[in-house]
């Protein structure tokens, strides 16, 4: 059906992506379409299953999925949170990025409404994310938009873009930081 | 003559506050925490006041939402994990439904570094308010003071109730 080919093309460019590395400014507007926040960010995906996702000024948040556990250091809490990386994809489709093979795509709906944009639907309930779009421009992942239910949307617009570059394993290696609370939720 | 440093800055403390109480209309972006015995989370913070009516939206560092708490003409309405819900006093609905204590009708005054009639106030010596006190109980302290258009205002907001703690970063600043 549409769905499995725009699954099977969009999983196809992911694993294309051995690795990625990219600056991202994101914007987040509510439903009326105002300004709620805006950051620069660093995005590093390493295929099989790892990614980092680092806020720079004015937000210092980051997240790094290891495989096996989801990190998310919070310095203004001065505080890490863990989730288990399996149960975070239902409720963040965003680490699917990092696992184009995984089994978990099936519990997300994806359409390819022009060539170059996939969009991912989820359809859990408490999916944070209700809807994540991709956008490519030669193969080149340029683009990240996701939307909440509440038609709260996030736009990530990438640049100094690279792709299947080496990047150091300990980018997504997790020490917890000096004076930080663990909040283990595994 | 050798001449004291001047303080980075230097109000007149009765001036400055007459400033802020002419301040009705504002927009904060930055980061909320809040730590209580039960709960501990932080938040994006968009705070947006139109004289008595509110706009407060948490979200989450993807930019996700948690909360949309709005005050439109003394009815409060709250957006919470896709229900709705209605009261006429934010606070106490934040208290009934998530538990949290949050002081979100006197926050809106007091995060401008604004006295009030039953707050008790501390100035440092550059006139600018450092710390407030009330009688319910919440010490409100203030740091990073910068210049926002004409007027000086607090970066920095931290506020204790017993185990009660609130921490406000602003970003931003807007005054329309």
């Amino acid at each position: 059906s549409e769905t499995e080919n725009s699954a099977a093309e969009l999983k196809a460019r992911l694993s294309e992506l051995h690795s990625f590395e990219a600056g991202f400014e994101q914007q987040v507007t509510d439903m009326q379409g105002e300004l709620l926040q805006s950051a620069t960010g660093k995005l590093q995906l390493q295929q099989p299953n790892k990614m980092r996702w680092q806020l720079y000024e004015p937000d210092e948040t980051t997240l790094i999925a290891d495989g096996d556990t989801v990190w998310h250091i919070d310095p203004f809490m001065e505080q890490v949170i863990a989730y288990e990386q399996s149960l975070a994809v239902q409720g963040n489709p965003l680490i699917l990025l990092a696992e184009p093979d995984s089994d978990h795509w099936q519990s997300f709906q994806i359409s390819q409404p022009e060539p170059d944009r996939f969009v991912i639907k989820s359809e859990s309930e408490d999916s944070q994310v209700a809807s994540l779009s991709l956008t490519f421009e030669d193969d080149v992942l340029v683009q990240l938009t996701f939307e909440d239910r509440q038609q709260q949307r996030t736009q990530m617009v990438f640049s100094q873009i690279a792709s299947n570059i080496a990047l150091a394993p300990e980018l997504f290696e997790f020490t917890l930081p000096e004076g930080y609370e663990l909040d283990d939720q595994r | 003559c050798a001449t004291r440093p001047v303080p980075q800055y230097s109000v007149n403390a009765q001036s400055h506050q007459k400033q802020l109480q002419q301040i009705r209309n504002w927009q904060i972006r930055g980061k909320l925490a809040f730590r209580s015995e039960q709960d501990k989370f932080s938040a994006s913070l968009n705070w947006r006041q139109q004289d008595k009516d509110f706009r407060v939206n948490l979200s989450s560092f993807l930019g996700t939402n948690i909360l949309l708490l709005e005050k439109h003409q003394g009815q409060v309405e709250l957006q919470y994990d896709d229900k709705l819900y209605q009261h006429i006093n934010a606070a106490a609905l934040l208290y009934e439904l998530l538990g949290w204590t949050i002081p979100v009708e006197s926050i809106s005054q007091w995060v401008k570094g604004q006295t009030s009639a039953e707050a008790q106030a501390e100035f440092s010596d550059n006139g600018l308010v450092s710390r407030l006190q009330t009688a319910d109980g919440w010490v409100v302290n203030y740091s990073d003071y910068r210049q926002t258009g004409e007027t000086l205002l607090p970066h920095q907001i931290s506020l204790q109730a017993g185990p009660n703690r609130i921490k406000i970063r602003v970003d931003a600043w807007q005054l329309n």
